[in-house]
């Protein structure tokens, strides 16, 4: 605040209160100084009225008293009267001037007879006059020393005029001037007393003025201070900051504006900390939201990975089953078109021809069924009508269709059958398809005079078959690629033969059946086949997922 | 190595198609010889030195497309036509087939006569 004074600030840059302050203090300033000059100049007129006064009798008793010794020209009394008035306080000089202006009688007898510098002021005189002398601080009283002489009786009477007479009724008959009293009055007296007042009223002023600025600088500063800090408040919360609270002290109308204010912040904060809840609780839902997109979008990508795969496999199967629907194809058309064209036109040959065409055909309706079985079993729109089955009977009814085949290469079958019990869960027409292909598959690779052997065991609720060959065996690295469609593994004539898809097929039904097919082979000494399925003691849950109906048939999806 | 131009090696795993081949190539007065995978093929040519190989693409063990990029390897056996005779029917796979040294790419099925037409003029060619 003194800095602010100190540093003159225009006014509308100052602070409220510094105002507030420099205006009282201006006021009162003023105030102080017309009080004091007035009161100053009051006490030095009274006093100068009193002064004139006290000279004004002096002077009129001096000139009383000495009316008679001028009139007889007693100079020892007139010298004992003068001694006698300048013992009073503040006489400067007295003496007696005669009618003409010049000293009659004064202490210093060597100015007896002197002109005095007043003589023209003594012509106008009336009684007494009051006048400046030629010095500032010496005022001169004149009085006029006359007598009087009355005449109402023969005998003359001489009555010496007393000074407050004049205002008497009687009338003065006669009067003569004798001279005049002079007194000379020194003013310093009265000057200390004046300086020595003007003194006290400036300090007490001063100190007047002091205890009013102090006063208004309390008074301000008990309005002021609580509005700055508000102030501060204010721009600290233009600048957010929240936590800060007024302290309240007070019940005035500053106390209120001050808790008021506290309010206001506290409601801000509760609003600010809402919007940030929102705003933190926003935020989560963006991350949430963004981490869930990113999730889909790392699903949808390997969706479409997987999709592509697909694709290719689609692919690679279309141009593989084109492949091998053009290779039947192009005998047929070529016998066709030889027969057309007569070549070589034996009946023999031409029988010959007919029958490369005729089994030619039967290989592509194969291709086709197993193509087609193959992907329903794979797109789940295979029917399965599963039922408790018996090993024996199955096999039974396989070979039958098989046998003639068998016996005509010179192969032996055998089946053993260690368990009593072997039945299984699963659909009959597919598991005879199953057996059959395992079966024919043995028979392609087992040279005349070599051995089948068929068995079935069952553990741990699962029926286990195994077709064992004496054939050549696979070796280990083909083994996986057995399943593989179109594989052809090994089969020198297999066209006349097989499609390529018939274990691809296998595998399919056994793990659709919830089984599991596998191969072990020994190259020169023969291959197996297993296959395991469930028994009816524990009945199976369908791959994939799929609900077991009530008649135990596997609808088409 | 001087070729027999009237000599032709039938390549091909389908017996059935190799043997109506034979029957074709023999009525038009060619000399056929026929085998049933790539090992045998080559041990064919140098046997029976043929002026053209009418050649499968897709065979178990050597490839058609093996065949073929041996014989052109080869600096006596560069001169024989190879006719490609594949399933295999993309235009991918026919450039396979040239890029292999193949001269010409035939898709199956096929019709005999324009078979014989080709070859004709690929052996008139050499």
């Amino acid at each position: 605040m003194t800095m602010s004074i100190l540093m003159l600030k225009k006014p509308a840059n100052m602070r409220l209160g510094t105002k507030a302050i420099l205006a009282v203090v201006m006021l009162l300033g003023a105030i102080s100084i017309i009080l004091t000059t007035f009161f100053i100049n009051r006490q030095k007129s009274s006093l100068m009225e009193e002064m004139r006064k006290r000279a004004l009798s002096l002077a009129s008793n001096m000139a009383f008293n000495s009316q008679l010794a001028v009139f007889a020209s007693n100079t020892r009394d007139l010298r004992k009267l003068i001694a006698g008035v300048k013992k009073e306080s503040d006489i400067e000089d007295a003496y007696i001037v005669d009618q003409n202006g010049l000293i009659l009688m004064h202490e210093d007898t060597s100015r007896v007879g002197e002109q005095v510098g007043f003589a023209a002021e003594l012509d106008t005189l009336q009684l007494q006059k009051w006048i400046p002398s030629q010095r500032s601080d010496i005022w001169r009283t004149i009085a006029l020393i006359e007598f009087e002489r009355k005449t109402a009786d023969s005998d003359e009477v001489l009555i010496f005029s007393s000074p407050d007479n004049t205002e008497s009724g009687e009338t003065a008959a006669y009067s003569e001037k004798l001279g005049y009293a002079v007194l000379e009055v020194s003013l310093d007296s009265m000057n200390a007393a004046i300086s020595q007042g003007t003194k006290r009223a400036v300090i007490i002023t001063l100190v007047m003025l002091l205890l009013g600025a102090l006063a208004i600088i309390w008074l301000v500063r008990s309005i002021a201070v609580p509005l700055y800090r508000l102030a501060d408040a204010t721009r600290a919360v233009a600048q957010d900051d929240l936590d800060l609270t007024v302290p309240v002290k007070r019940t005035d109308e500053i106390g209120i504006l001050a808790s008021s204010f506290n309010h206001m912040i506290r409601q801000l904060k509760v609003s600010r900390e809402r919007i940030e809840g929102w705003n933190r609780e926003l935020e989560a839902k963006v991350r949430l939201r963004t981490k869930e997109l990113e999730e889909k979008h790392y699903e949808l990508e390997k969706a479409y990975e997987v999709l592509k795969t697909l694709d290719k496999a689609k692919d690679d199967f279309l141009s593989l089953v084109s492949h091998e629907l053009r290779t039947p194809l192009s005998s047929v058309m070529l016998y066709s078109e030889m027969l057309l064209d007569g070549l070589d036109d034996s009946p023999e040959v031409r029988t010959e021809f007919l029958t490369t065409i005729v089994d030619n055909c039967k290989r592509l309706t194969r291709l086709i069924n197993d193509v087609l079985d193959l992907s329903k079993i794979e797109a789940g729109r295979m029917p399965f009508k599963l039922q408790e089955l018996n090993f024996e009977k199955l096999l039974n009814d396989t070979l039958s269709s098989i046998r003639p085949t068998i016996e005509s290469r010179g192969i032996g079958l055998i089946c053993e059958d260690t368990q009593k019990d072997s039945r299984l869960w699963g659909d009959q027409d597919r598991i005879i398809q199953v057996l059959t292909n395992i079966i024919s598959n043995a028979l392609k690779f087992t040279p005349e005079g070599g051995k089948i052997t068929v068995s079935f065991s069952s553990e741990d609720g699962m029926g286990k078959v195994a077709i064992r060959d004496t054939g050549r065996g696979i070796s280990k690295e083909d083994i996986p690629k057995v399943f593989d469609r179109f594989s052809h593994l090994g089969s020198i004539d297999h066209h006349t033969e097989g499609t390529g898809l018939g274990m691809t097929i296998c595998k399919s039904i056994i793990e659709r059946l919830n089984g599991r097919i596998w191969i072990e082979s020994e190259l020169g000494v023969g291959t197996t086949v297993f296959f395991t399925l469930p028994t009816p003691s524990r009945p199976l849950e369908m791959a994939n997922g799929e609900k077991k109906a009530a008649e135990h048939e596997i609808r088409p999806e | 190595m001087k070729f027999d131009p009237n000599k032709i090696l039938i390549v091909d795993d389908e017996k059935a198609l190799r043997m109506g081949l034979s029957v074709c190539l023999r009525n038009a007065g060619f000399e056929p010889v026929e085998a049933a995978d790539g090992k045998e093929a080559l041990r064919m040519v140098v046997k029976h030195r043929p002026a053209l190989l009418i050649l499968d693409v897709m065979m178990e063990g050597m490839s058609g497309l093996e065949v073929c990029r041996i014989l052109r390897k080869n600096s006596e056996t560069r001169q024989i036509k190879v006719l490609f005779l594949s399933a295999k029917g993309q235009i991918k796979e026919q450039d396979e087939g040239m890029e292999a040294g193949g001269d010409y790419y035939m898709t199956k099925p096929f019709e005999y006569r324009k078979l014989i037409k080709i070859i004709r003029k690929l052996i008139e060619d050499n």
